[in-house]
């Protein structure tokens, strides 16, 4: 009788191994014979996750391996360490298109000059539309970097193919560019455009602005964004350390705030796939320092109220709702009626409403830390 | 409600047609033909293998069916093997090729990624030597291609 090796396994049996190598073991396949290599390779260069350090040599033999195998990436991981022109240098080193290209995800410490380079690399995505476009600057969170227009428009290109659309990073897009791209890509899943910090200047759409938009995306299985704007007369409160004002939101009448929440609601409520919804900030509270007042400073207060009297009534066929971010949105989402609504309509989610530890006390122990500021 | 299967050295194994209907292929059939008592012969596997896969099927009958998923990350986790499914792997290289080769004639999924995750755990930190060995293959490679291969791939880090 024959005894069953690997090798005399059907070949697309032997190759279902592929997809459970990571890259480093596939490297190693591909040395074990011929007939491994033949098969490992595809899997090898199908996904790429390339660690772009100092060491040029390793470098060279990337951009000569990504010229030989261009036509068989699928999926292009870059993460880069250091600052400064890394992914330019990376993007001007006569880099082939990728012509099956689907998801592109970037890494690094990127800061404002990176912004030509993102709209190249993006481009290199050639025929195939991207589905997954990902930007993670976890090296420096507090970085700001602009994207341009130009950026925006090489994004917006593969908006008709575009599923995951996500910016874990200190950056900007307008509010009408944002919501250009809800309207015209069909098959989106996942629009997270959160940053760790909650200063005005960051994504967020323009409630009055898009109140009479269609969105197209009703496959939206993730919503991270904020949405501002939205005039709030029931609130009168002073914000420490900031002119008055700034500290109320004066456009609008009530009526008129009224209604908008109401449009606002509406277009939320027919994204009935949401598994996530996040309209607040997260505080990453691991990088940054906080001074007495920065919770108030940060707290947003032109958003929508979440309350029963303002219409979130209206979301209750969100039903897989799994995580609701509200983190400093507004104190009426802690009150007893929002909440038991919440337990009765989105029984599976966790809704968070502080972002970050703002006690007092807590303040107290560390006020000398804070007096260098 | 049983079925009975025949191995292909013409054993008979009567199962709850619910542990049966693990496989694709069996649920395909018993689909095809009906309400039927007529024995289903599977002539590719063998009576050793088959108590095996039998085995298998009765520890996950109450799993949920699996749905492919689209999933974002097209590298596959090897590490998460729930622990009855490595000990029910521990068997020679031999039988685990079986079992890979009747999950996948069977058309059992599930079965099929844990062979190919155990595969994949064997290869695990291994040089290609230690593969070959591992797995019987003569290596065609001249060592200058060996050498180049490496070469050419080794900013591909460990992680």
């Amino acid at each position: 009788m024959n005894t069953t090796s690997f090798e005399n396994l059907p070949f697309e049996v032997q190759e279902m191994v592929g997809p459970f190598l990571t890259q480093h073991q596939l490297t190693i396949c591909i040395r074990v014979c011929r007939a491994w290599k033949k098969m490992f390779h595809l899997y090898l260069w199908r996904d790429i996750d390339i660690h772009w350090n100092n060491l040029r040599v390793w470098e060279k033999d990337i951009i000569r391996a990504l010229q030989t195998n261009n036509h068989l990436i699928q999926s292009l991981k870059l993460r880069i360490d250091t600052p400064g022109d890394r992914l330019r240098w990376f993007v001007e080193s006569d880099l082939p298109t990728f012509p099956h290209l689907t998801s592109i995800e970037l890494e690094g410490p990127f800061v404002n000059d990176a912004d030509p380079a993102f709209a190249t690399f993006i481009n290199l995505a050639s025929s195939t539309g991207l589905k997954r476009l990902v930007f993670r600057n976890p090296k420096s969170p507090d970085d700001f970097f602009l994207l341009s227009p130009v950026s925006f428009e090489a994004i917006f290109k593969h908006a008709h193919t575009l599923q995951v659309f996500r910016i874990e990073a200190m950056s900007y897009f307008e509010s009408a560019q944002i919501d250009r791209l809800l309207c015209s890509a069909p098959h989106l899943k996942e629009l997270y455009l959160l940053n760790s910090q909650g200063s005005k200047a960051y994504h967020c759409l323009d409630a009055p602005s898009i109140n009479h938009s269609q969105w197209v995306c009703s496959d939206l299985e993730v919503f991270a964004c904020r949405i501002k704007n939205i005039s709030r007369a029931d609130i009168t409160r002073t914000i420490t350390g900031l002119d008055s004002s700034a500290r109320t939101v004066s456009f609008g009448t009530p009526r008129e705030q009224a209604e908008l929440q109401l449009q606002i609601y509406a277009k939320l409520a027919r994204l009935t796939k949401l598994r996530e919804l996040r309209l607040g900030f997260l505080m990453d509270t691991s990088t940054t320092r906080y001074r007495r007042g920065y919770k108030e400073y940060f707290r947003q207060y032109d958003c929508l109220a979440m309350t029963l009297e303002s219409g979130v009534d209206l979301l209750k066929g969100l039903k897989g709702l799994r995580v609701v971010g509200l983190e400093d949105m507004e104190v009426y989402v802690e009150g007893e009626k929002e909440q038991s609504w919440f337990a009765e309509h989105w029984p599976n989610a966790v809704i968070g409403t502080t972002g970050y530890v703002t006690d007092q006390d807590e303040y107290a122990a560390e006020e000398d830390d804070y007096s260098s500021y | 409600m049983t079925v009975i299967l025949v191995s292909s050295d013409n054993q008979d194994f009567k199962v709850d047609k619910e542990v049966a209907e693990r496989s694709i292929l069996i649920k395909n059939m018993l689909e095809d033909v009906g309400e039927s008592d007529s024995p289903i012969p599977l002539p590719n596997v063998t009576s050793a293998v088959l108590t095996k896969v039998i085995e298998y099927c009765e520890h996950h009958r109450n799993d949920p069916v699996q749905v492919p998923e689209e999933t974002d990350d097209p590298r596959k986790r090897s590490n998460d093997i729930e622990e009855w499914d490595m000990k029910f792997m521990q068997v020679d290289q031999e039988m685990l090729f079986e079992i890979i080769l009747a999950a996948n004639y069977l058309d059992i999924k599930p079965l099929l990624d844990v062979g190919c995750k155990t595969v994949a755990n064997i290869i695990k930190g291994k040089t290609p030597e230690e593969i070959r060995k591992a797995f019987n293959i003569v290596n065609d490679f001249t060592p200058e291609e060996e050498a180049q291969i490496k070469k050419e791939n080794e900013w591909a880090e460990d992680r």
